[in-house]
């Protein structure tokens, strides 16, 4: 482990310069995405863009086909398996889809295994769904995105400074203290910082980037809803035990955060058990390739 | 040998000698451990809140078919009723707990660990059922194991390992 804990060396700026060299978000999603939300789109014009992506033709079709649905007869045709699942299971897929191949990775010095960063992120972003519906948030497909892409930054820091995670964990631990603490001890900026920013890159709504930004911070989170909601999601599946990484408790909650979404105790025992159906579900559901 | 891996909610009971029942990644939830001293039978349940909300939609009931030890109040009076029809004793029954992870600093409505705790020992006092040992609390990821036929449970935390 390094001994100079206290000197910062601008890791964080070598970082950003690196991270246009991130696979970027890809554009296929982004324009779909744009399709759904646009009043004078239609599947057909959808089912025309995607059709030329076979893993995502392949993903939509094996999804519309399980045994959640439970069909008499197979969907083959990919514009009527759009059709048939509506907006919000079509977000979910693409999202997913687009999002495996940088999710589904160990990080080490996170003490994350394959599939844990993956597992996580899709329970918060269920969670996060669940939750917006529940407070009457306007925009629940939007809660989901960003919370799929919550931890995205520990991604990029394990590419790039991956051999800097374990003094951080040490550093944690030894010290009792907030995992974002330390990681600006070491590297002079957190995991959520980078994330914003690599989303921003990748253009996402500034809502988006602004509530990754701040979903560990409980002095930003608390200042608006999305923000509030991510977070809320965040802590909800860290105590379900869902993906954990080395840092999953190692933070502090604000004690207004369920005043701010209006939710009580027995709310949050309700959407507990919702997510968790949901979860289980997606597991079924979202085993893509 | 087998290996059980129990999920949140879900319970597990086994008479196969050299069995292994663990639940990864306990986080505020609460594994409900138990083996029988004198002969190989463990169980193991991985309880999620302290009881069912009121005013449950179906989905709860659902939940509560799917995942039996979902809440302290139901799921474990389901639970000791398996082992005791399994044939564990009561005298010769040891008992652990694991899990109730908590942040640094969190308010009591979202105390999800310490609430589950809660609920979880006021039924054990009620029966008169006593614990062994426990590893609950600090702001742990707990992996526990046990082992039919073997006394013990063993905990992964923080790149550490202990045997109760």
């Amino acid at each position: 482990m390094s001994d100079d804990y206290n000197a910062p060396d601008f890791t964080l700026e070598r970082i950003f310069e690196k991270l246009v060299n991130l696979p970027t978000f890809p554009k296929v999603i982004q324009k779909a995405l744009a399709l759904l939300k646009d009043p004078n789109s239609s599947i057909a014009k959808l089912a025309e863009l995607l059709r030329y992506d076979p893993a995502i033709t392949a993903n939509i079709l094996r999804f519309t086909n399980s045994a959640h649905f439970g069909l008499a007869q197979r969907i083959t045709d990919l514009e009527t398996a759009l059709t048939f699942l509506g907006q919000q299971h079509i977000t979910e897929i693409l999202l997913a889809s687009a999002s495996l191949p940088y999710l589904n990775t160990p990080i080490a010095g996170y003490r994350m295994e394959p599939r844990d960063l993956w597992r996580h992120s899709i329970a918060t972003a269920i969670a996060a769904e669940t939750l917006a519906k529940f407070c009457s948030y306007p925009d629940p497909p939007t809660a989901f995105t960003g919370a799929l892409l919550h931890d995205i930054g520990k991604i990029a820091l394990n590419i790039f400074v991956g051999g800097r995670l374990e003094d951080i964990f040490q550093m944690a631990r030894q010290e009792k203290m907030i995992f974002t603490e330390a990681e600006w001890r070491v590297l002079g900026g957190d995991h959520a910082v980078i994330g914003a920013e690599i989303l921003q890159l990748w253009e996402f709504p500034s809502d988006i980037v602004r509530a990754v930004r701040n979903h560990h911070d409980p002095d930003l989170y608390i200042q608006d809803t999305l923000s509030s909601l991510m977070a809320l999601a965040n802590i909800l599946v860290i105590q379900m035990g869902i993906g954990l990484g080395a840092d999953a408790f190692r933070y502090n909650i604000n004690f207004e955060l369920l005043d701010r979404l209006h939710l009580t105790r027995a709310d949050l025992h309700r959407c507990i058990v919702l997510i968790l159906m949901d979860f289980n579900r997606s597991q079924d559901m979202l085993n893509l390739d | 040998m087998q290996t059980f891996s129990i999920k949140n909610g879900e319970m597990i009971v086994s008479k196969e000698p050299g069995a292994v029942l663990e639940a990864c990644s306990v986080g505020a939830n609460l594994a409900v451990c138990i083996v029988d001293s004198k002969i190989p039978l463990a169980g193991l349940a991985l309880v999620v809140l302290p009881q069912m909300p009121a005013n449950m939609p179906n989905a709860f009931h659902e939940a509560q078919e799917r995942l039996p030890a979902l809440t302290a109040m139901s799921g474990l009076p389901l639970f000791f009723k398996r082992m005791l029809q399994e044939g564990v004793a009561k005298d010769r029954m040891k008992l652990w707990l694991v899990g109730a992870s908590r942040f640094f600093s969190e308010p009591a409505d979202l105390s999800l660990g310490a609430q589950t705790y809660t609920a979880v020992k006021k039924i054990l006092n009620a029966n008169k059922i006593k614990i062994t040992a426990e590893h609950v609390g600090g702001q742990f990821k707990r992996c526990v194991r046990l082992v039919v036929g073997q006394d013990g449970v063993r905990i992964a935390f923080d790149d550490q390992e202990v045997i109760l």
